[in-house]
């Protein structure tokens, strides 16, 4: 019964929603008063004898008749270039370009431009789930427990910016103008514009005719970082056996796995005469790196039902430390489970920062919690590392004992717990790791200073 | 800064200010108004106004409001709003001050709405700021709309305003010339809707007052009354209480509540050609009206009828023989040769008590209309009367008898009318074949023929009280209740004749909602508001008085900090006033006028009477405003100021004098 329930309020929100759109993007700011001003005058007016509220309401109708019918067939011939940066970072605000050419012959003045972003109306579920998030201390009782401003909310994060309309400069025949349209993520993942909406108001500026035009574009937004204090990552060197293929020019090399034929560009020292004067081709004998410092960046995805900024922090305070600085000869994986247990290794030209916080702004929590498999993962190489980084928005007996075991390994390891509540002062050396608190992330961050 | 800023022209809020001061009758004020608005956009001095500033001058805006609205409702109950409509400028002004006389020159929006605030302060959304002045603007003129004046006039002035407003803000893209046609064609759109709108509340109204008068709230027109003869369906009447009468427990029942008798009757409608109120004087010094001097043979009893009382005059159910009818809150009585009564109390629940005696106190012989026969009718009465054998020579407690038995025997009470018979041939369908419906039918089809027989008869309307409600503690009379009958002059007195089988009672009940009970508890919670308010009156206004402290607090609450204000409080001392504001003026010229000719018509308020007859303005004195100031005098509980006095004594004067010399 709850259920159908939600599904009906959910169905009644969207068309709500639907409507509210419409009505934002065809009227101008004059045309929404003038409905207002309608609507006020109409419900005065319905007894005609005791107002002349009726004779304004008719005025303002009036007003919104003619503006819809001078706006009933608009076709420009006009041609839009969409200018995306590659990537941009929630919170932090950036502008980007448009290009419209006019093929036509007319002039187009007055024209407005609003970009458009896709939009996935939360489910019942996202909705449901979204009830223990942000802002429900600053609703009422009704809002509360209807819910409609969580709806917008969802809606407004599905969407991952708001995009106002901007004038657009008179665009002369056959020219092109360029627009620029400012931007400011929301949330972290990509955000897809789908097209973009050339207006034209009408002679009285109250009514838009509209011009669609579809254009596809990506855009990633990254989490958003805090800058960490230096950290005084410990260098611990271990052996890898078969390890880093391709660094082949950094750390010690001195492990001889065998010949290959020279490829361009390999170092003339590293041929082997023997098999050169064999064969009467060149053969290069290769090196395996065996020795270098590896920390690994533990990510718990499972969220177990706690608010969902809770996850985003974890992120956060997981993008922070993969941008911070590291000695240039050490690598750090990225270990976190997404159906799988994922191991992405940065560092030694492996792959770069960027494209770490690139897969990071993608990562979702996970339905059931798989810590366990993660840390029998972690288990199999805990030897090859020098020190764990371990990001969880969740704490449990099990995360504990694993916690635990780390260090009667003797593995160095820093453990980020994200909650809200953070222990007194007395409390805080029983605790294992530290708090952070996603009300105060950047002053939390800023604060660790253990050695790594 | 400013999301919604909208170019207007220069003055254009000044303008709107002094249209609705002078559609309103508060030339002075709007042109204030108006003076300070407009200075505050010449002005080169701005004051930095924080957000919290407009959160203070927003809230000062809404408790204003509510203090208005809350004084104008309990004033004058839904009406009420029209008052607040009037006001409304003057509530948001303090808005408009705030962006005319701020650096910002624009309103946050967090400072309009508290969910915004909230979203704002908890760092969930940016401050977005709008203007007002446009939203100010639209606001006079919709709150100018409630004054006195011609419809074109206001009409044109609203065009003017809303394109002048948007010529202002013209996309550049279009000639100006383009603009016109399109401005133009606003105009014609807006003429038409307007005109469209009067029309079809003429229609709706027209086709609407058949389902009211049957199914809704209403008061009994005296003068006519539009039967259900003819409809199709099913006859749905409410069980809304609509009479409460408080008697004793052993007072016989049913006890018939007489509203209006008819004489005329046409396609469906009973009417009165002739009908002639002429007004009754109280006894001296207290609200008693003797209706009948001669005390009629059988016991006297008494009750308190409680009704509601929609408009100032209406008619008052009475039992048949009432004698007197007394009431505290009755203004005037008046009767018409029919023994039709109307009251002028103040609109809203009215309380009084009749006395009556057993048997109907003598009337005045019938009339020609009390004996006419519709043309339309002779025929399907002439095959009647000769069906029922009704002889040229019966007397007339033989032609009565006749008719009662031809009714009794052959005729069913019945809600239900499944066919469609156009105009006169309803009644005729009933009388020849089918024989069944409700009480209309055996009441009007009884009249025509007694009349046919020779006997003058009459239609009346009225209730059929039986039922006792415990929670009432009182009888009373639903919706459903509501009955008709016959009246006829039989051995040189009315008697009632009903025809209607006796079962029409208890079928009635039997369709009674299963809500009744609800409804009749929330009728109760109603009533006893409605007594509250009527004889707490010194009360109810001690309670207003209460919550003028804590709306004053939380007023000082949100002012708390730097804000200053300056309270302006202007005394007004009440005239003394005679009985009621009867010494006033507007009466002696009232009685000017009739003593030189002008008629008053049944049912005529003052108010009526004068609009009708008099100019609406001499000599610059308008008689809206003499209304006005009269009608205050008159009811309002705290009266006139002196100045207000004078004025309604000057202000009718002139009127006197200028019907004096001429009354045409």
């Amino acid at each position: 019964m709850r259920a159908w329930i939600v599904r009906r309020i959910l169905r009644l929100f969207r068309t709500l929603s639907r409507i509210s759109l419409w009505f934002e993007t065809r009227f101008t700011a004059v045309g929404r008063l003038i409905i207002g001003g309608a609507v006020a005058a109409a419900v005065f007016g319905v007894d005609p004898r005791q107002t002349l509220a009726f004779q304004l309401a008719a005025v303002l109708i009036a007003l919104i008749i003619v503006a819809m019918l001078a706006s009933l067939r608009w076709r420009p011939r006009l041609e839009c270039k969409r200018n995306l940066p590659d990537t941009v970072t929630v919170g932090t605000a950036i502008s980007y370009s448009i290009s419209i050419t006019n093929h036509g012959n007319t002039v187009q003045g007055g024209l407005v431009l609003a970009d458009r972003l896709l939009t996935r109306y939360p489910t019942p579920k996202n909705f449901l789930d979204a009830k223990a998030g942000l802002r429900q201390n600053d609703l009422n009782w009704f809002d509360r427990r209807v819910g409609f401003p969580r709806w917008l909310d969802l809606v407004r994060r599905s969407r991952g910016a708001r995009l106002l309309p901007v004038p657009v400069p008179t665009i002369a025949a056959h020219s092109t103008v360029k627009v620029t349209i400012a931007l400011t993520p929301l949330r972290r993942g990509k955000l897809i514009f789908t097209d973009l909406e050339v207006k034209r108001p009408d002679p009285l500026g109250i009514f838009f005719a509209k011009h669609r035009v579809r254009l596809h574009g990506d855009l990633v937004s990254l989490p958003k970082r805090y800058p960490v204090p230096p950290l005084h990552w410990i260098s611990e060197r271990h052996f890898h056996r078969g390890g880093l293929t391709l660094a082949a020019t950094v750390g010690d090399s001195e492990e001889f796995v065998g010949l290959r034929d020279y490829r361009p560009g390999d170092p003339l020292r590293h041929i082997h005469w023997r098999s050169f004067a064999k064969r009467g081709t060149p053969v290069v004998k290769e090196y395996q790196d065996e020795y270098f410092d590896r920390h690994a960046l533990i990510i718990d995805t499972y969220a177990g039902g706690g608010p969902p900024n809770y996850f985003e922090a974890a992120i956060s305070v997981a993008a922070s430390f993969i941008q911070t600085p590291r000695p240039s000869d050490s690598i750090l994986d990225l270990v976190f489970i997404e159906q799988q247990v994922w191991q992405l290794t940065t560092g030694r030209g492996l792959s770069n920062n960027h494209q770490i916080l690139t897969q990071l702004a993608e990562l979702q929590p996970t339905g059931a919690d798989e810590f366990e498999h993660l840390a029998a993962y972690l288990r199999r190489y805990l030897d090859r590392l020098a020190s764990i980084i371990m990001v969880t928005p969740t704490w449990d007996p099990v995360r504990q004992a694993f916690v635990d075991e780390l260090h009667r390994r003797r593995m160095r390891c820093l453990v980020l717990r994200i909650n809200e509540a953070a222990p007194d002062n007395e409390d805080a050396a029983a605790v294992t790791g530290r708090i952070v608190r996603p009300s105060l992330l950047e002053r939390d961050i800023a604060n660790i200073a253990v050695p790594v | 800064m400013n999301d919604a800023s909208i170019a207007l022209p220069r003055f254009w809020v000044g303008i709107c200010l002094l249209v609705w001061g002078a559609f309103t009758d508060q030339v002075a004020l709007g042109f204030g108004l108006a003076i300070v608005a407009e200075f505050g956009n010449l002005s080169p001095v701005k004051w930095e106004l924080s957000d919290q500033h407009f959160y203070r001058v927003a809230d000062l805006t809404s408790v204003f409001f509510a203090v208005v609205a809350i004084y104008q409702f309990n004033e004058h109950s839904i009406y009420g709003i029209y008052r607040i409509l009037a006001l409304l400028p003057v509530c948001v002004f303090p808005l408009l001050m705030a962006e005319r006389y701020s650096t910002t020159g624009a309103i946050p929006l967090s400072a309009l709405f508290l969910s915004q605030r909230r979203r704002v302060k908890g760092g969930h959304e940016r401050e977005r700021f709008v203007g007002v002045s446009f939203p100010f603007g639209i606001v006079c003129i919709l709150a100018a709309s409630g004054g006195e004046v011609p419809e074109m006039l206001y009409l044109s002035s609203i065009f003017i305003l809303v394109t002048g407003a948007l010529l202002a803000g013209r996309v550049k893209r279009y000639s100006l010339p383009t603009w016109a046609a399109a401005a133009i064609a606003v105009g014609v759109v807006a003429f038409g809707i307007q005109a469209g709108v009067r029309l079809a509340q003429r229609q709706i109204e027209g086709s609407f007052s058949y389902w009211v008068n049957q199914f809704a709230w209403f008061q009994t027109d005296p003068n006519r009354t539009l039967t259900a003869i003819g409809s199709i369906g099913r006859l749905k009447l409410s069980d809304r209480i609509r009479v409460r009468v408080k008697a004793p427990l052993s007072t016989p029942v049913p006890i018939t509540l007489r509203e209006a008798s008819y004489s005329k009757f046409n396609l469906g409608m009973w009417s009165l050609s002739d009908g002639q109120f002429s007004a009754i004087d109280p006894v001296a010094g207290s609200p008693v009206w003797i209706l009948e001097n001669e005390i009629v043979a059988g016991g006297t009893r008494t009750a308190s009828l409680v009704i509601d009382h929609a408009r100032d005059v209406g008619v008052a159910p009475l039992p048949y023989g009432t004698t007197r009818v007394f009431g505290a809150e009755v203004i005037e009585v008046q009767r018409n040769q029919y023994g039709t009564t109307l009251v002028e109390a103040l609109p809203g629940q009215l309380e009084y008590s009749v006395s009556w005696t057993n048997g109907d106190a003598p009337r005045p012989p019938p009339a020609a209309a009390d004996s006419a026969i519709p043309e339309n009718y002779s025929q399907v009465l002439r095959q009647i009367a000769a069906e029922i054998g009704l002889m040229p020579d019966d007397t007339n407690a033989a032609a009565l008898a006749r008719v009662e038995d031809f009714f009794r025997d052959n005729f069913k009470y019945s809600l239900i009318q499944q066919g469609f018979y156009p105009g006169r041939t309803a009644l005729a369908h009933f009388l020849l074949q089918d024989r069944k419906g409700h009480c209309e039918y055996f009441a009007t089809a009884t009249a025509l023929l007694l009349r046919q027989a020779g006997i003058p008869a009459r239609y009346a309307v009225g209730y059929v009280v039986s039922e006792y409600s415990p929670l009432e503690k009182a009888f009373v009379a639903r919706a459903r209740h509501a009955h008709s009958w016959t009246e006829a002059f039989i051995d040189n007195r009315w008697i009632t004749v009903d025809t209607t089988p006796g079962e029409w009672y208890g079928l009635e009940q039997a369709h009674a909602s299963n809500w009744q009970g609800v409804q009749d508890l929330l009728s109760w919670i109603g009533n006893r508001y409605a007594r509250f308010q009527r004889t707490d009156r010194d009360f109810v206004d001690g309670t207003l008085l209460w919550l003028v402290p804590p709306l004053f607090l939380l007023l000082l609450w949100r002012l708390r900090s730097r804000a200053r204000t300056v309270l302006a409080r202007q005394q007004t001392r009440p005239a003394i006033r005679g009985e009621q504001g009867l010494d006033s003026e507007l009466y002696g010229f009232s009685g000017l006028l009739r003593a030189r000719g002008f008629t008053l018509r049944p049912g005529d308020t003052l108010k009526a009477f004068l609009n009708r007859n008099v100019d609406a303005d001499v000599a610059g004195v308008r008689l809206v405003r003499l209304l006005e100031l009269h009608y205050r005098y008159r009811f309002a509980e705290k009266g006139l100021s002196l100045d207000e006095r004078d004025e309604l004594r000057g202000g009718s004067e002139e009127y006197c004098r200028r019907y004096a010399k001429d009354p045409g």
